[in-house]
Protein backbone atom coordinates (compact mmCIF):
# COMPACT_ATOMS: atom_id res chain seq x y z
CA UNK A 1 0.00 0.00 0.00
CA UNK A 2 1.34 3.67 -0.79
CA UNK A 3 2.06 5.92 2.18
CA UNK A 4 -0.88 7.80 1.37
CA UNK A 5 -3.25 5.27 1.18
CA UNK A 6 -2.05 4.22 4.53
CA UNK A 7 -2.44 7.29 5.99
CA UNK A 8 -6.15 7.54 5.49
CA UNK A 9 -6.85 3.98 6.11
CA UNK A 10 -5.31 5.11 9.65
CA UNK A 11 -7.35 8.10 9.52
CA UNK A 12 -10.49 5.94 9.01
CA UNK A 13 -9.59 3.70 11.58
CA UNK A 14 -9.18 6.08 14.30
CA UNK A 15 -12.13 7.97 13.33
CA UNK A 16 -14.12 5.08 14.02
CA UNK A 17 -12.51 4.09 16.98
CA UNK A 18 -13.30 7.85 18.31
CA UNK A 19 -17.12 7.41 17.20
CA UNK A 20 -17.11 4.25 19.27
CA UNK A 21 -15.23 5.02 22.89
CA UNK A 22 -16.75 8.97 23.05
CA UNK A 23 -19.99 7.18 24.23
CA UNK A 24 -18.56 5.43 26.80
CA UNK A 25 -15.96 8.11 27.62
CA UNK A 26 -18.35 10.97 27.87
CA UNK A 27 -20.45 9.12 30.22
CA UNK A 28 -17.81 7.96 33.14
CA UNK A 29 -16.58 11.34 32.50
CA UNK A 30 -20.62 12.73 33.20
CA UNK A 31 -21.13 10.69 36.01
CA UNK A 32 -18.57 12.19 38.14
CA UNK A 33 -20.06 15.43 37.90
CA UNK A 34 -22.10 16.76 40.33
CA UNK A 35 -25.74 16.32 40.00
CA UNK A 36 -26.96 19.82 38.61
CA UNK A 37 -23.74 20.26 36.50
CA UNK A 38 -24.15 17.32 33.82
CA UNK A 39 -25.61 19.47 31.58
CA UNK A 40 -24.18 22.46 31.63
CA UNK A 41 -24.76 25.07 29.34
CA UNK A 42 -21.06 25.75 27.57
CA UNK A 43 -18.56 23.73 26.87
CA UNK A 44 -16.42 24.68 28.47
CA UNK A 45 -17.40 24.84 32.13
CA UNK A 46 -18.88 21.49 31.04
CA UNK A 47 -15.39 19.90 30.57
CA UNK A 48 -14.03 21.51 33.70
CA UNK A 49 -13.15 18.95 36.20
CA UNK A 50 -12.21 20.59 39.08
CA UNK A 51 -15.73 19.87 40.39
CA UNK A 52 -15.73 16.04 40.29
CA UNK A 53 -17.21 14.02 43.19
CA UNK A 54 -18.39 10.65 43.39
CA UNK A 55 -21.73 11.96 44.75
CA UNK A 56 -24.00 10.01 42.40
CA UNK A 57 -21.88 6.73 42.96
CA UNK A 58 -22.69 6.71 46.79
CA UNK A 59 -26.50 8.27 46.42
CA UNK A 60 -26.27 4.67 44.09
CA UNK A 61 -25.37 2.65 46.60
CA UNK A 62 -27.06 4.08 49.78
CA UNK A 63 -30.77 5.87 48.57
CA UNK A 64 -31.55 3.25 45.92
CA UNK A 65 -31.95 -0.45 45.53
CA UNK A 66 -28.80 -0.81 43.13
CA UNK A 67 -27.06 -2.84 45.51
CA UNK A 68 -29.92 -5.31 45.43
CA UNK A 69 -30.09 -4.86 41.46
CA UNK A 70 -26.86 -6.17 41.39
CA UNK A 71 -27.46 -8.68 43.36
CA UNK A 72 -30.73 -10.37 41.89
CA UNK A 73 -28.65 -9.50 38.38
CA UNK A 74 -25.91 -11.42 38.98
CA UNK A 75 -27.66 -14.56 40.98
CA UNK A 76 -30.42 -14.52 37.76
CA UNK A 77 -27.51 -14.50 34.97
CA UNK A 78 -25.46 -17.73 36.84
CA UNK A 79 -28.48 -19.31 37.53
CA UNK A 80 -29.55 -18.85 33.78
CA UNK A 81 -26.39 -19.47 32.37
CA UNK A 82 -25.55 -22.80 34.80
CA UNK A 83 -28.57 -24.06 33.59
CA UNK A 84 -28.44 -23.57 29.37
CA UNK A 85 -25.17 -25.05 30.09
CA UNK A 86 -26.70 -27.93 31.74
CA UNK A 87 -29.52 -28.72 29.48
CA UNK A 88 -27.35 -27.86 25.96
CA UNK A 89 -24.55 -29.88 27.33
CA UNK A 90 -26.44 -33.01 27.51
CA UNK A 91 -28.24 -32.55 24.25
CA UNK A 92 -25.66 -31.66 22.30
CA UNK A 93 -23.47 -34.57 23.10
CA UNK A 94 -26.67 -36.62 22.29
CA UNK A 95 -27.07 -35.17 18.84
CA UNK A 96 -23.79 -35.32 17.98
CA UNK A 97 -22.83 -38.68 19.70
CA UNK A 98 -26.00 -41.01 19.41
CA UNK A 99 -28.04 -42.26 16.15
CA UNK A 100 -31.71 -42.75 17.66
CA UNK A 101 -35.39 -42.47 15.80
CA UNK A 102 -36.47 -39.14 15.70
CA UNK A 103 -33.53 -37.10 16.00
CA UNK A 104 -33.05 -35.45 12.30
CA UNK A 105 -36.70 -34.09 12.78
CA UNK A 106 -35.79 -33.29 16.54
CA UNK A 107 -32.77 -31.00 16.10
CA UNK A 108 -34.88 -29.58 12.67
CA UNK A 109 -36.99 -28.05 15.27
CA UNK A 110 -34.76 -27.03 17.53
CA UNK A 111 -33.13 -25.03 14.92
CA UNK A 112 -36.24 -23.57 13.38
CA UNK A 113 -37.17 -22.32 17.04
CA UNK A 114 -33.92 -20.15 17.34
CA UNK A 115 -35.94 -17.49 14.89
CA UNK A 116 -38.90 -17.85 17.42
CA UNK A 117 -39.22 -14.35 18.80
CA UNK A 118 -39.91 -13.65 22.37
CA UNK A 119 -42.94 -11.33 21.85
CA UNK A 120 -44.83 -14.38 20.62
CA UNK A 121 -44.38 -16.31 24.03
CA UNK A 122 -44.33 -13.27 25.88
CA UNK A 123 -47.99 -12.47 26.77
CA UNK A 124 -49.15 -16.10 27.22
CA UNK A 125 -45.93 -16.97 29.74
CA UNK A 126 -47.00 -13.73 31.89
CA UNK A 127 -50.72 -15.26 31.95
CA UNK A 128 -49.21 -18.27 33.08
CA UNK A 129 -46.92 -17.12 35.47
CA UNK A 130 -49.50 -14.38 36.76
CA UNK A 131 -51.22 -18.03 37.74
CA UNK A 132 -48.61 -19.70 39.06
CA UNK A 133 -47.72 -17.03 41.40
CA UNK A 134 -44.39 -16.77 40.00
CA UNK A 135 -44.87 -12.82 38.72
CA UNK A 136 -41.72 -11.30 41.15
CA UNK A 137 -39.84 -14.39 41.77
CA UNK A 138 -36.42 -15.54 40.26
CA UNK A 139 -38.11 -18.30 38.93
CA UNK A 140 -39.34 -16.14 35.95
CA UNK A 141 -36.50 -14.72 34.68
CA UNK A 142 -34.65 -17.98 34.81
CA UNK A 143 -36.51 -20.48 33.24
CA UNK A 144 -37.70 -19.05 30.39
CA UNK A 145 -35.16 -19.27 27.31
CA UNK A 146 -33.33 -21.81 29.13
CA UNK A 147 -33.88 -24.84 26.80
CA UNK A 148 -31.75 -23.13 23.68
CA UNK A 149 -31.97 -23.88 20.22
CA UNK A 150 -28.51 -21.88 19.77
CA UNK A 151 -26.73 -23.95 22.70
CA UNK A 152 -27.54 -27.17 21.47
CA UNK A 153 -26.26 -26.32 17.81
CA UNK A 154 -23.21 -25.05 19.42
CA UNK A 155 -22.38 -27.80 21.73
CA UNK A 156 -23.51 -30.42 19.06
CA UNK A 157 -20.70 -28.88 16.44
CA UNK A 158 -17.96 -29.03 19.07
CA UNK A 159 -18.84 -32.37 20.80
CA UNK A 160 -18.73 -33.81 17.13
CA UNK A 161 -15.11 -33.20 16.83
CA UNK A 162 -14.62 -35.24 20.37
CA UNK A 163 -13.30 -38.65 18.78
CA UNK A 164 -16.12 -41.24 19.31
CA UNK A 165 -13.45 -44.22 20.17
CA UNK A 166 -12.45 -42.74 23.30
CA UNK A 167 -16.10 -42.85 24.39
CA UNK A 168 -15.88 -46.43 23.25
CA UNK A 169 -13.63 -47.30 24.95
CA UNK A 170 -14.42 -45.95 28.35
CA UNK A 171 -17.72 -47.94 27.58
CA UNK A 172 -15.24 -50.90 27.51
CA UNK A 173 -13.43 -50.10 30.76
CA UNK A 174 -17.01 -50.00 32.50
CA UNK A 175 -18.30 -46.60 32.53
CA UNK A 176 -21.79 -45.93 32.92
CA UNK A 177 -23.35 -43.55 30.22
CA UNK A 178 -23.41 -40.71 32.13
CA UNK A 179 -20.13 -41.34 33.61
CA UNK A 180 -18.98 -41.30 29.74
CA UNK A 181 -20.11 -37.96 29.68
CA UNK A 182 -19.12 -36.79 32.47
CA UNK A 183 -15.53 -37.82 32.77
CA UNK A 184 -14.65 -37.85 29.50
CA UNK A 185 -17.27 -35.59 27.35
CA UNK A 186 -17.11 -32.73 29.37
CA UNK A 187 -13.47 -32.30 30.24
CA UNK A 188 -12.88 -31.92 26.47
CA UNK A 189 -15.52 -29.36 25.60
CA UNK A 190 -14.46 -26.82 28.38
CA UNK A 191 -13.94 -24.29 25.58
CA UNK A 192 -17.68 -24.37 24.09
CA UNK A 193 -18.74 -24.70 27.44
CA UNK A 194 -17.21 -21.49 28.73
CA UNK A 195 -18.04 -20.16 25.53
CA UNK A 196 -21.50 -20.93 25.72
CA UNK A 197 -21.71 -19.47 29.75
CA UNK A 198 -19.97 -16.61 28.57
CA UNK A 199 -22.88 -15.94 26.19
CA UNK A 200 -25.74 -16.84 28.53
CA UNK A 201 -24.20 -14.96 31.01
CA UNK A 202 -24.34 -11.76 28.60
CA UNK A 203 -28.07 -11.94 27.38
CA UNK A 204 -29.30 -12.68 30.89
CA UNK A 205 -27.52 -10.04 32.26
CA UNK A 206 -28.76 -7.61 29.53
CA UNK A 207 -32.36 -8.52 29.47
CA UNK A 208 -34.63 -5.89 30.31
CA UNK A 209 -37.62 -7.26 28.59
CA UNK A 210 -37.98 -10.08 31.10
CA UNK A 211 -37.81 -8.25 34.39
CA UNK A 212 -40.06 -5.66 33.06
CA UNK A 213 -43.18 -8.03 32.28
CA UNK A 214 -42.64 -10.85 34.92
CA UNK A 215 -41.23 -8.29 37.79
CA UNK A 216 -43.44 -5.67 39.92
CA UNK A 217 -41.34 -5.12 42.76
CA UNK A 218 -38.60 -2.86 42.68
CA UNK A 219 -36.97 -4.71 45.09
CA UNK A 220 -36.72 -7.66 42.60
CA UNK A 221 -35.77 -5.64 39.75
CA UNK A 222 -32.43 -6.56 38.22
CA UNK A 223 -30.23 -3.62 36.76
CA UNK A 224 -31.93 -3.01 33.12
CA UNK A 225 -35.12 -3.39 34.70
CA UNK A 226 -34.01 -0.93 37.29
CA UNK A 227 -32.19 1.43 35.51
CA UNK A 228 -35.62 1.79 33.13
CA UNK A 229 -37.53 2.50 36.08
CA UNK A 230 -35.89 5.49 36.59
CA UNK A 231 -36.11 6.34 32.87
CA UNK A 232 -39.89 6.48 33.35
CA UNK A 233 -40.09 8.78 36.04
CA UNK A 234 -40.73 12.25 35.32
CA UNK A 235 -37.19 13.98 36.22
CA UNK A 236 -35.17 11.31 35.51
CA UNK A 237 -31.75 12.07 37.42
CA UNK A 238 -29.17 11.29 35.05
CA UNK A 239 -26.21 11.09 37.28
CA UNK A 240 -27.72 7.99 39.05
CA UNK A 241 -28.50 6.63 36.10
CA UNK A 242 -25.45 7.02 34.43
CA UNK A 243 -23.66 5.79 36.97
CA UNK A 244 -25.74 2.62 37.20
CA UNK A 245 -25.07 1.90 34.02
CA UNK A 246 -21.29 2.13 34.20
CA UNK A 247 -21.41 -0.31 37.33
CA UNK A 248 -23.20 -2.74 35.79
CA UNK A 249 -20.78 -2.75 32.91
CA UNK A 250 -17.85 -3.57 35.14
CA UNK A 251 -18.46 -7.26 35.54
CA UNK A 252 -18.73 -8.00 32.22
CA UNK A 253 -16.17 -5.81 30.81
CA UNK A 254 -14.02 -7.95 33.75
CA UNK A 255 -14.52 -11.10 32.14
CA UNK A 256 -14.40 -9.27 28.28
CA UNK A 257 -10.80 -8.22 29.39
CA UNK A 258 -9.74 -11.43 30.97
CA UNK A 259 -10.96 -13.73 28.64
CA UNK A 260 -11.11 -11.91 25.28
CA UNK A 261 -10.93 -14.56 23.10
CA UNK A 262 -13.36 -17.31 25.21
CA UNK A 263 -15.21 -13.87 24.53
CA UNK A 264 -15.42 -13.36 21.31
CA UNK A 265 -15.20 -17.09 20.33
CA UNK A 266 -18.74 -17.04 22.50
CA UNK A 267 -20.49 -14.73 20.70
CA UNK A 268 -19.20 -15.65 17.06
CA UNK A 269 -19.47 -19.88 17.32
CA UNK A 270 -21.36 -21.34 15.27
CA UNK A 271 -21.81 -18.89 12.42
CA UNK A 272 -18.37 -19.51 11.17
CA UNK A 273 -17.71 -23.05 10.69
CA UNK A 274 -14.23 -23.98 11.57
CA UNK B 1 -23.92 -52.29 23.40
CA UNK B 2 -25.55 -48.62 24.05
CA UNK B 3 -29.02 -49.15 25.22
CA UNK B 4 -31.83 -47.64 23.20
CA UNK B 5 -33.17 -45.61 25.76
CA UNK B 6 -30.20 -43.83 26.46
CA UNK B 7 -30.34 -40.46 24.43
CA UNK B 8 -33.16 -39.96 25.04
CA UNK B 9 -32.46 -39.53 28.89
CA UNK B 10 -29.80 -37.25 27.52
CA UNK B 11 -31.98 -34.57 25.70
CA UNK B 12 -35.33 -34.81 27.98
CA UNK B 13 -34.55 -32.25 30.33
CA UNK B 14 -33.73 -30.08 27.51
CA UNK B 15 -37.05 -31.18 25.74
CA UNK B 16 -39.10 -30.77 28.93
CA UNK B 17 -38.15 -27.15 29.28
CA UNK B 18 -38.32 -26.74 25.21
CA UNK B 19 -41.63 -27.97 25.57
CA UNK B 20 -43.01 -26.19 28.51
CA UNK B 21 -41.75 -22.81 27.87
CA UNK B 22 -41.41 -22.32 24.18
CA UNK B 23 -43.38 -24.71 22.65
CA UNK B 24 -46.88 -24.64 24.60
CA UNK B 25 -46.84 -20.93 25.20
CA UNK B 26 -46.49 -20.54 21.56
CA UNK B 27 -49.74 -22.56 20.79
CA UNK B 28 -51.38 -21.26 23.45
CA UNK B 29 -50.59 -17.67 22.81
CA UNK B 30 -52.12 -18.26 19.07
CA UNK B 31 -55.30 -20.03 21.09
CA UNK B 32 -55.71 -16.69 22.64
CA UNK B 33 -55.53 -14.34 19.77
CA UNK B 34 -58.92 -15.59 18.72
CA UNK B 35 -60.20 -14.87 22.19
CA UNK B 36 -62.18 -11.41 22.96
CA UNK B 37 -60.27 -11.06 26.83
CA UNK B 38 -62.10 -8.12 29.58
CA UNK B 39 -60.30 -7.91 32.82
CA UNK B 40 -57.13 -10.14 31.96
CA UNK B 41 -59.55 -13.27 31.03
CA UNK B 42 -60.59 -14.91 28.24
CA UNK B 43 -64.63 -14.57 27.51
CA UNK B 44 -65.29 -15.00 23.91
CA UNK B 45 -64.22 -17.07 21.02
CA UNK B 46 -63.86 -14.08 18.34
CA UNK B 47 -62.08 -16.43 15.46
CA UNK B 48 -59.90 -13.83 13.01
CA UNK B 49 -61.33 -10.67 14.57
CA UNK B 50 -58.46 -9.74 16.53
CA UNK B 51 -56.25 -9.87 13.83
CA UNK B 52 -59.01 -7.67 11.55
CA UNK B 53 -58.73 -5.31 14.02
CA UNK B 54 -54.73 -4.78 14.15
CA UNK B 55 -54.87 -5.03 10.06
CA UNK B 56 -57.54 -2.25 10.09
CA UNK B 57 -55.51 -0.08 12.33
CA UNK B 58 -53.09 2.85 10.52
CA UNK B 59 -50.73 2.43 13.52
CA UNK B 60 -49.70 -0.73 12.69
CA UNK B 61 -48.94 -0.03 9.21
CA UNK B 62 -46.89 2.51 10.83
CA UNK B 63 -45.37 0.84 12.98
CA UNK B 64 -44.41 -2.39 10.44
CA UNK B 65 -43.12 1.05 8.25
CA UNK B 66 -40.64 2.08 11.06
CA UNK B 67 -39.73 -1.25 11.90
CA UNK B 68 -38.76 -1.78 7.82
CA UNK B 69 -37.34 1.45 7.70
CA UNK B 70 -34.63 0.49 10.47
CA UNK B 71 -34.05 -2.92 9.35
CA UNK B 72 -33.08 -1.50 6.14
CA UNK B 73 -31.26 1.40 7.11
CA UNK B 74 -29.35 -0.35 10.49
CA UNK B 75 -28.75 -3.37 8.24
CA UNK B 76 -26.81 -1.54 5.05
CA UNK B 77 -25.22 0.64 7.45
CA UNK B 78 -23.68 -1.31 9.95
CA UNK B 79 -22.33 -4.17 7.98
CA UNK B 80 -21.26 -2.15 5.51
CA UNK B 81 -19.02 -0.23 8.29
CA UNK B 82 -17.94 -3.57 9.66
CA UNK B 83 -17.57 -5.14 6.00
CA UNK B 84 -14.89 -2.06 5.22
CA UNK B 85 -13.30 -2.17 9.01
CA UNK B 86 -13.12 -6.06 8.26
CA UNK B 87 -11.34 -5.85 5.06
CA UNK B 88 -8.78 -3.26 6.71
CA UNK B 89 -8.01 -4.71 9.77
CA UNK B 90 -7.32 -8.11 7.86
CA UNK B 91 -4.46 -6.55 6.11
CA UNK B 92 -2.49 -7.47 8.95
CA UNK B 93 -2.02 -3.58 10.10
CA UNK B 94 -0.23 -2.46 12.85
CA UNK B 95 -2.14 -1.86 15.81
CA UNK B 96 -5.47 -4.14 14.58
CA UNK B 97 -5.84 -6.13 17.57
CA UNK B 98 -6.27 -2.80 19.68
CA UNK B 99 -8.70 -1.54 16.88
CA UNK B 100 -10.47 -4.54 17.24
CA UNK B 101 -10.88 -4.83 20.64
CA UNK B 102 -12.08 -1.05 20.76
CA UNK B 103 -14.81 -1.52 18.46
CA UNK B 104 -15.97 -4.77 19.99
CA UNK B 105 -16.92 -2.89 23.09
CA UNK B 106 -20.51 -1.74 22.98
CA UNK B 107 -21.32 -5.28 22.06
CA UNK B 108 -20.99 -6.27 25.96
CA UNK B 109 -23.13 -2.98 26.44
CA UNK B 110 -26.71 -4.25 27.52
CA UNK B 111 -29.48 -1.77 25.39
CA UNK B 112 -30.33 0.53 28.68
CA UNK B 113 -27.07 1.05 28.93
CA UNK B 114 -26.13 2.61 25.21
CA UNK B 115 -29.52 4.13 25.04
CA UNK B 116 -28.60 5.91 28.56
CA UNK B 117 -25.22 6.77 26.87
CA UNK B 118 -26.79 8.51 23.85
CA UNK B 119 -29.22 10.23 25.42
CA UNK B 120 -26.97 11.98 27.46
CA UNK B 121 -24.85 13.01 24.02
CA UNK B 122 -28.19 13.43 21.89
CA UNK B 123 -30.38 15.62 23.99
CA UNK B 124 -31.04 18.41 21.81
CA UNK B 125 -30.58 21.39 25.12
CA UNK B 126 -28.35 19.48 26.82
CA UNK B 127 -26.45 17.04 24.72
CA UNK B 128 -22.45 16.69 24.27
CA UNK B 129 -22.97 16.43 20.11
CA UNK B 130 -25.02 19.72 19.46
CA UNK B 131 -22.60 21.81 22.31
CA UNK B 132 -19.83 20.52 20.16
CA UNK B 133 -21.86 21.47 16.92
CA UNK B 134 -22.55 25.01 18.18
CA UNK B 135 -19.31 25.65 19.48
CA UNK B 136 -17.68 24.98 16.33
CA UNK B 137 -20.45 27.33 14.93
CA UNK B 138 -22.84 25.14 13.66
CA UNK B 139 -26.65 24.72 13.74
CA UNK B 140 -27.78 22.09 16.69
CA UNK B 141 -30.28 19.78 15.29
CA UNK B 142 -33.18 17.72 17.69
CA UNK B 143 -31.62 14.56 17.80
CA UNK B 144 -34.46 12.68 19.70
CA UNK B 145 -37.13 15.40 19.13
CA UNK B 146 -37.59 15.08 15.74
CA UNK B 147 -39.94 12.84 14.27
CA UNK B 148 -37.06 12.62 11.07
CA UNK B 149 -34.02 12.37 13.02
CA UNK B 150 -35.38 9.82 15.88
CA UNK B 151 -34.75 7.00 13.62
CA UNK B 152 -31.88 7.74 12.15
CA UNK B 153 -30.10 8.59 15.63
CA UNK B 154 -31.76 4.78 15.84
CA UNK B 155 -30.40 3.44 13.40
CA UNK B 156 -26.74 5.07 14.26
CA UNK B 157 -27.05 4.12 17.65
CA UNK B 158 -28.01 0.77 16.85
CA UNK B 159 -25.24 0.33 14.56
CA UNK B 160 -22.39 1.92 16.87
CA UNK B 161 -23.88 -1.42 18.98
CA UNK B 162 -23.38 -4.35 16.74
CA UNK B 163 -20.90 -2.94 13.94
CA UNK B 164 -18.02 -4.60 15.87
CA UNK B 165 -20.22 -7.68 16.45
CA UNK B 166 -20.20 -8.14 12.24
CA UNK B 167 -16.83 -7.10 12.11
CA UNK B 168 -15.24 -10.30 14.28
CA UNK B 169 -17.54 -12.38 12.40
CA UNK B 170 -16.50 -10.79 8.89
CA UNK B 171 -12.59 -10.91 10.20
CA UNK B 172 -12.87 -14.70 11.09
CA UNK B 173 -14.58 -15.60 8.06
CA UNK B 174 -11.84 -14.03 5.96
CA UNK B 175 -9.47 -15.77 7.88
CA UNK B 176 -10.70 -18.39 6.91
CA UNK B 177 -9.46 -18.05 3.49
CA UNK B 178 -7.03 -20.30 2.16
CA UNK B 179 -3.76 -17.55 1.32
CA UNK B 180 -2.84 -19.72 -2.22
CA UNK B 181 -5.83 -18.40 -3.53
CA UNK B 182 -4.19 -14.84 -3.25
CA UNK B 183 -1.16 -15.78 -4.20
CA UNK B 184 -2.43 -17.31 -7.26
CA UNK B 185 -4.41 -14.23 -8.23
CA UNK B 186 -1.83 -11.93 -7.39
CA UNK B 187 0.38 -14.10 -9.92
CA UNK B 188 -2.11 -13.61 -12.58
CA UNK B 189 -1.59 -10.21 -11.88
CA UNK B 190 -4.83 -9.11 -10.32
CA UNK B 191 -4.79 -5.85 -8.04
CA UNK B 192 -6.19 -5.36 -4.79
CA UNK B 193 -9.80 -4.21 -6.22
CA UNK B 194 -10.06 -7.29 -8.42
CA UNK B 195 -9.17 -9.61 -5.45
CA UNK B 196 -11.26 -8.54 -3.09
CA UNK B 197 -14.29 -8.47 -5.89
CA UNK B 198 -13.39 -11.94 -7.69
CA UNK B 199 -11.87 -13.84 -4.83
CA UNK B 200 -12.33 -12.17 -1.04
CA UNK B 201 -16.39 -11.46 -1.18
CA UNK B 202 -17.64 -14.60 -2.91
CA UNK B 203 -15.88 -16.53 -0.52
CA UNK B 204 -17.18 -14.35 2.20
CA UNK B 205 -20.68 -15.06 0.93
CA UNK B 206 -21.63 -17.84 3.99
CA UNK B 207 -20.52 -15.48 6.44
CA UNK B 208 -22.82 -12.35 5.03
CA UNK B 209 -25.29 -14.63 4.91
CA UNK B 210 -25.10 -15.43 8.52
CA UNK B 211 -25.03 -11.32 9.38
CA UNK B 212 -27.52 -11.02 7.81
CA UNK B 213 -30.09 -13.51 8.99
CA UNK B 214 -28.53 -12.28 12.66
CA UNK B 215 -29.81 -8.58 11.38
CA UNK B 216 -33.07 -9.31 10.07
CA UNK B 217 -34.17 -11.73 13.38
CA UNK B 218 -32.38 -8.76 15.65
CA UNK B 219 -34.36 -5.80 13.87
CA UNK B 220 -37.14 -6.66 13.11
CA UNK B 221 -37.50 -7.55 16.81
CA UNK B 222 -36.38 -3.66 17.85
CA UNK B 223 -37.40 -2.73 21.17
CA UNK B 224 -34.82 -1.62 24.21
CA UNK B 225 -33.87 1.07 22.31
CA UNK B 226 -36.97 3.32 21.35
CA UNK B 227 -38.47 2.23 24.82
CA UNK B 228 -35.22 3.51 26.92
CA UNK B 229 -35.21 7.01 24.57
CA UNK B 230 -38.98 8.01 24.22
CA UNK B 231 -40.33 7.04 27.34
CA UNK B 232 -39.69 9.56 31.14
CA UNK B 233 -38.45 12.40 30.84
CA UNK B 234 -41.51 14.03 29.23
CA UNK B 235 -40.95 12.48 25.92
CA UNK B 236 -44.19 10.07 25.09
CA UNK B 237 -43.88 6.40 24.27
CA UNK B 238 -43.38 5.90 20.49
CA UNK B 239 -41.39 9.38 20.26
CA UNK B 240 -42.00 12.35 18.23
CA UNK B 241 -44.20 11.39 15.65
CA UNK B 242 -44.76 7.83 16.52
CA UNK B 243 -41.25 7.37 14.87
CA UNK B 244 -39.77 5.45 17.04
CA UNK B 245 -42.88 3.03 17.44
CA UNK B 246 -41.34 -0.32 16.50
CA UNK B 247 -43.90 -3.12 15.82
CA UNK B 248 -42.32 -4.31 19.57
CA UNK B 249 -42.26 -1.55 20.84
CA UNK B 250 -46.40 -1.04 19.37
CA UNK B 251 -46.92 -4.58 21.02
CA UNK B 252 -45.60 -3.80 24.36
CA UNK B 253 -47.65 -0.98 24.95
CA UNK B 254 -50.56 -2.22 23.78
CA UNK B 255 -50.59 -5.48 26.21
CA UNK B 256 -48.98 -4.29 29.06
CA UNK B 257 -49.62 -0.13 29.24
CA UNK B 258 -52.87 -0.26 27.64
CA UNK B 259 -53.71 -3.50 28.99
CA UNK B 260 -55.65 -4.68 25.40
CA UNK B 261 -54.46 -8.70 25.66
CA UNK B 262 -56.38 -9.46 23.07
CA UNK B 263 -54.84 -6.99 20.38
CA UNK B 264 -51.32 -7.88 22.29
CA UNK B 265 -51.75 -11.50 21.85
CA UNK B 266 -52.52 -11.09 18.29
CA UNK B 267 -50.01 -9.19 17.39
CA UNK B 268 -47.59 -11.45 19.11
CA UNK B 269 -48.51 -14.17 16.62
CA UNK B 270 -48.35 -11.52 13.57
CA UNK B 271 -44.56 -10.61 15.15
CA UNK B 272 -43.88 -14.18 14.98
CA UNK B 273 -44.85 -15.12 11.69
CA UNK B 274 -43.36 -12.06 10.36
CA UNK B 275 -39.68 -13.13 12.10
CA UNK B 276 -40.13 -16.47 11.09
CA UNK B 277 -41.11 -16.22 7.73
CA UNK B 278 -39.06 -13.64 6.83
CA UNK B 279 -35.97 -15.98 8.31
CA UNK B 280 -37.66 -18.78 6.11
CA UNK B 281 -37.65 -16.95 3.03
CA UNK B 282 -34.52 -15.57 3.18
CA UNK B 283 -33.00 -18.92 3.57
CA UNK B 284 -34.91 -20.70 1.36
CA UNK B 285 -33.85 -18.30 -1.39
CA UNK B 286 -30.12 -18.03 -0.74
CA UNK B 287 -29.00 -20.83 1.67
CA UNK B 288 -28.33 -23.31 -1.02
CA UNK B 289 -26.03 -20.40 -2.32
CA UNK B 290 -24.41 -19.88 1.01
CA UNK B 291 -24.59 -23.81 1.49
CA UNK B 292 -26.19 -24.30 4.10
CA UNK B 293 -28.36 -27.66 4.32
CA UNK B 294 -25.47 -29.18 2.93
CA UNK B 295 -23.44 -29.60 6.30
Amino acid sequence: MRNWELILVYVFLIFLAVFTVLPFFWSVFSSFKPMEKIFESTLSSLLNVRDFTATNYSALFKETFYPRWFRNSLFVAISYSLLVLFLCSLGGYAFAKFNFPGKDALFSIVIASMTIPIWGIIIPLFAWFSRLGLIDTYWALVLPGSANGFGIFLMRQYIQSVPSEILDSARIDGCSEFQVFWKIVFPVIKPASAALLIWAFLNSWNNLLGPLVFIRSPKMFTIPAGLASFVGQKDPQFGLLIAGGIVSLLPVLTVFILLQREFIAGLTLGAVKE
Amino acid sequence: MKKKYVPYLFIAPFFIMFAVFLIVPLFQGFKFSLYKFSMGFPTEFVGFRNYELILSNPRFYHALRVTLLYTLGHGALHLGVALVVALILNLKLKGRSVFRTIYFLPVICSFVVSALFWRLLLDEHLGLINKMLRGIGLPAYPWLESPFLILFSLIVIGSWRWFGFQMVLLLAGLQSIPTELYDAAKVDGANNLQVTRYITLPLLFPVLFFCVAIILIGSLMLFEEPYILTSGGGGQPGGPGQNALSLALYMYLTAFSHFKLDAGYAMGVLLTLLIMGASFVYTRSLGRMAGWGRE
